[in-house]
């Protein structure tokens, strides 16, 4: 694998200078290799990356690791199975975001062990997108699932389908087929703005089991009020930890938590700073934080 | 090869554009890798509308139950299209006509829903079973009746109440104070595990962009 | 069943002729009250009003046409704002649907200030690629719009001549029904140093309060109650003032509605307990 990564490495270098020569020469007005304004900034990243790796490396060790208890998504294989029992569809929203946005791939992340266990339990599983490279993206990921769980003939390529790039567009669509097909159980992982309502109260109204996640933080009262299960901001991303149970991936889970109680030390210490110590504050902020 | 591919094209691209946003002598390779981003992210509505086709001329060619749906969907999409291409999107243009007149309307009618799930919501899921419940129950009786005209009218009615600014006790009180505090801590926790996801998708632990595996 | 039984299980088609007659009536019969002016609104106002005459403003059309009603009263005050200020405003978007509304907007508003597209105001249309387009337009303006909404170049309109980057611009607006307030802050503020106010949904508001709060954020229109706020500040009453009123019936309305179903949830609970 080492050797076929050099290749395309050396590949990719040979053929880029052409572009990196005219874009250089286009873009590059400041000739400093560090822009020092972003000095605080790559420290808190390497510090949460070092925890991050530090605890992946432990945790790959063989040590056990303690992680909580996520109620929504332990609910997950109960609202799949109760989908099957009731032969009904499941239905998963990845979000309105595009690929590029974390929390779509975090909800593909989830979206792999849904598909799985609808594969499993040969239930149908719905995913309209709102975005043609998260279809696509979607494919691909519940391709995989169902192959991994021995049922390849089962996946219907044609259930994870694109609707529109329009909001309220996509939730006509969604509310559309939830009318029509009621779905027995809804998934709503990703980001979401103020379609949330819309989705979870029609999905309240057919009788689905609901389970919601999203770092959105003004759309989680609506799925708070509306969902069975809510995931909160960082319960998304931490869900494919979870749900896999690999010890690399728990093992970044410690590593975020580490970086936190930083974090939290870091505002404890500048409110005294800044409550008690004036000048010392004045000083850090024309100094460190000029920008 | 099928799996190393779009690893390496993840972590390389990943890499450049960390590299480039600390070091400005290197911002082309961000530049440049921005611009093959738009190349792509315009190409993508095409494999979106493949796809509506598709899946529609399936349902109609098959002529389950509701194809009719699928004839007016598909009417709609080339007829805008065509409009769009061929007349243009300048006021006065059909296309305009079509955007302002019937989808405008028509998405406000999907927006304005919101309103009605919301007061539904409210009143079945709003209940004060709990301290905390309660609590939140009348900070949000609070910033409803104070955010509008008529909450702040009645305020200023009320014997000793009316001394006290209730703009006051919204904005900077409920918003200032407690809603953004719970927003911070929302968005730290957030913020860093975006940071660590990020962190095992460039080290090719988390790969959701090849079938979640 | 008793009456408090039947509250318990209301029927949700009776909620929303509730809160359709909530809306309906007082936009029938207005009240006429008007609201008081809040920080986050006075802080956009005064800064505008401390521009200097011919500044070069950027104001986004970042929402959909499903929040037009929200959304688009705030865009026309402050283009009205800035218009009548003697600014000069180029408009994008980072979503498709901001190109007809940004056009709709700046014609109506211009027209009616007797100011001239091209020179006092220019549509730019539509960037796709959200963040990676504002850097774009940020860095050069001419290469991320070769041409402007109806296809003229932009090289040839007068007012492109003094705006070429970010350097160039002395205020942003965003008017937002998504996550567009926050990019421009990422980018448009923290990299570029551009005073950045946005408009947003009433239901995104309290998201953008840490960036008011740290100083990110130069203002705050929170929905239609902010855009009726921003009426009021320029004297020019529209649809944001005509609407408070409904909105304000509506809010009693909805507390109303939650007041009788906690009342009902207790009286039931209470009676289950006896029994």
């Amino acid at each position: 694998m080492l050797n076929r990564l050099l290749v395309l490495i050396i590949f990719a270098f040979w053929a880029m200078p052409a572009w990196a020569q005219e874009a250089a020469e286009e873009t590059a007005k400041d000739v400093r290799w560090f822009n020092p304004d972003r000095l605080p900034n790559v420290i808190g990243v390497l510090l949460i990356g070092f925890f991050v790796f530090w605890y992946i490396i432990h945790a790959q060790s063989g040590k056990k690791l303690f992680i909580r208890r996520i109620a929504g998504l332990n609910a997950i294989d109960e609202a799949v199975g109760r989908a099957t029992e009731m032969g009904k569809s499941v239905m998963y929203i990845t979000g309105l975001a595009d690929v590029d946005d974390i929390q779509t791939l975090a909800s593909l992340s989830i979206l792999g062990h849904v598909a799985k266990k609808t594969a499993e339990y040969e239930s149908n599983l719905l995913v309209p997108c709102c975005r043609s490279v998260v279809m696509t993206t979607a494919q691909e990921v519940c391709k995989e699932a169902y192959l991994r769980a021995g049922r390849p003939e089962n996946f219907k390529r044609e259930n994870v389908r694109y609707l529109t790039d329009d909001q309220f567009g996509f939730v006509a669509g969604v509310d559309g087929i939830m009318v029509r097909e009621k779905p027995a159980a809804n998934f709503y992982m990703g980001t979401f703005y103020a379609e949330s309502l819309i989705l979870a109260e029609t999905g309240n109204a057919t009788g689905a089991i609901q389970i919601a996640g999203t770092a959105s933080s003004s759309q989680l009262p609506f799925f708070v009020a509306a969902c069975d299960y809510t995931l909160i901001g960082e319960e998304l991303y931490a869900a494919s930890a979870y749900l896999s149970g690999e010890p690399k991936q728990v093992g970044s889970l410690k590593g975020q938590d580490v970086g936190k109680a930083l974090i939290l030390a870091a505002i404890i210490i500048s409110t005294i700073i800044i409550t008690f110590f004036p000048q010392t504050h004045e000083f850090i902020k024309n100094t460190i934080f000029k920008s | 090869m099928k799996r190393e591919i779009p690893l390496f094209v993840c972590v390389v691209s990943a890499l450049a554009m960390i590299i480039a946003y600390y070091s400005p002598k290197l911002d082309w390779m961000d530049d440049m890798l921005q611009k093959w981003f738009l190349i792509i992210a315009v190409f993508a509505f095409i494999l979106g509308a493949i796809s509506i086709i598709l899946v529609n001329g399936n349902r109609i060619s098959k002529q389950v139950p509701g194809w009719g749906y699928n004839v007016v969907l598909l009417i709609g999409l080339f007829v805008t299209l065509g409009l769009g291409i061929f007349g243009g999107i300048d006021p006065k243009t059909p296309f305009f006509y079509i955007f302002t007149y019937i989808f405008t309307p028509l998405s406000a009618t999907m927006f304005s829903l919101l309103a009605f799930f919301i007061a539904s919501a409210a009143f079945r899921a709003f209940k004060a079973k709990t301290w905390e419940a309660t609590l939140l129950l009348i900070a949000a009786f609070i910033v409803m009746l104070g955010r509008v005209p008529l909450g702040e009218l009645m305020w200023s009615w009320l014997p000793v109440l009316k001394h006290y600014s209730l703009n006051n006790l919204v904005e900077n009180w409920i918003m200032g104070c407690f809603n953004t505090a719970g927003q911070r801590a929302i968005l730290l926790g957030a913020s860093v595990g975006l940071i660590s996801i990020s962190l095992k998708i460039l080290l090719g632990i988390e790969r959701p962009y090849m079938g979640g595996e | 069943m008793s009456f408090f039984e039947k509250i318990n299980k209301l029927d949700k088609r009776i909620i929303f002729l509730i809160l359709a007659l909530a809306v309906i009536i007082p936009l029938i019969f207005p009240l006429k009250v008007l609201p008081s002016i809040s920080k986050p609104v006075r802080s956009v106002y005064d800064f505008i009003e401390k521009l200097s005459e011919g500044s070069n403003c950027v104001l986004c059309f970042d929402y959909y046409a499903t929040t037009t009603v929200e959304c688009e009263p705030a865009a026309r005050a402050v283009a009205r704002h800035l218009l009548s200020r003697n600014m000069k405003i180029v408009t994008y978007s980072l979503i498709p649907d901001g190109t007809t509304m940004s056009m709709r907007v700046m014609k109506e508003v211009g027209d009616d200030l007797g100011k001239t597209y091209g020179v006092d105001y220019a549509v730019l249309g539509y960037k796709t690629g959200t963040m990676i387009a504002i850097k774009s337009f940020d860095e050069d303006v001419y290469s991320t719009f070769p041409n402007d909404a109806y296809g003229k170049p932009v090289e040839e309109l007068p007012i492109m001549k003094n705006f070429r980057n970010a350097r160039d611009v002395a205020f942003l607006f965003t008017v937002a029904d998504n996550a567009s307030i926050n990019y421009h802050i990422m980018m448009d503020f923290s990299e570029k140093h551009i005073p950045v106010a946005g408009s947003c949904t009433a239901v995104s508001a309290p998201e953008l309060y840490p960036y008011l709060n740290s100083g990110q954020l130069l203002g705050l229109l929170g929905g239609l109650r902010g855009a009726a706020e921003y009426e009021v500040l320029i004297n020019h009453p529209g649809i944001g003032i005509k609407c408070m009123d409904a909105q304000s019936i509506a809010h009693f309305t909805i507390a109303f509605l939650i007041l009788i179903s906690n009342v009902a949830y207790f009286m039931t609970f209470r009676k289950g307990k006896k029994k």
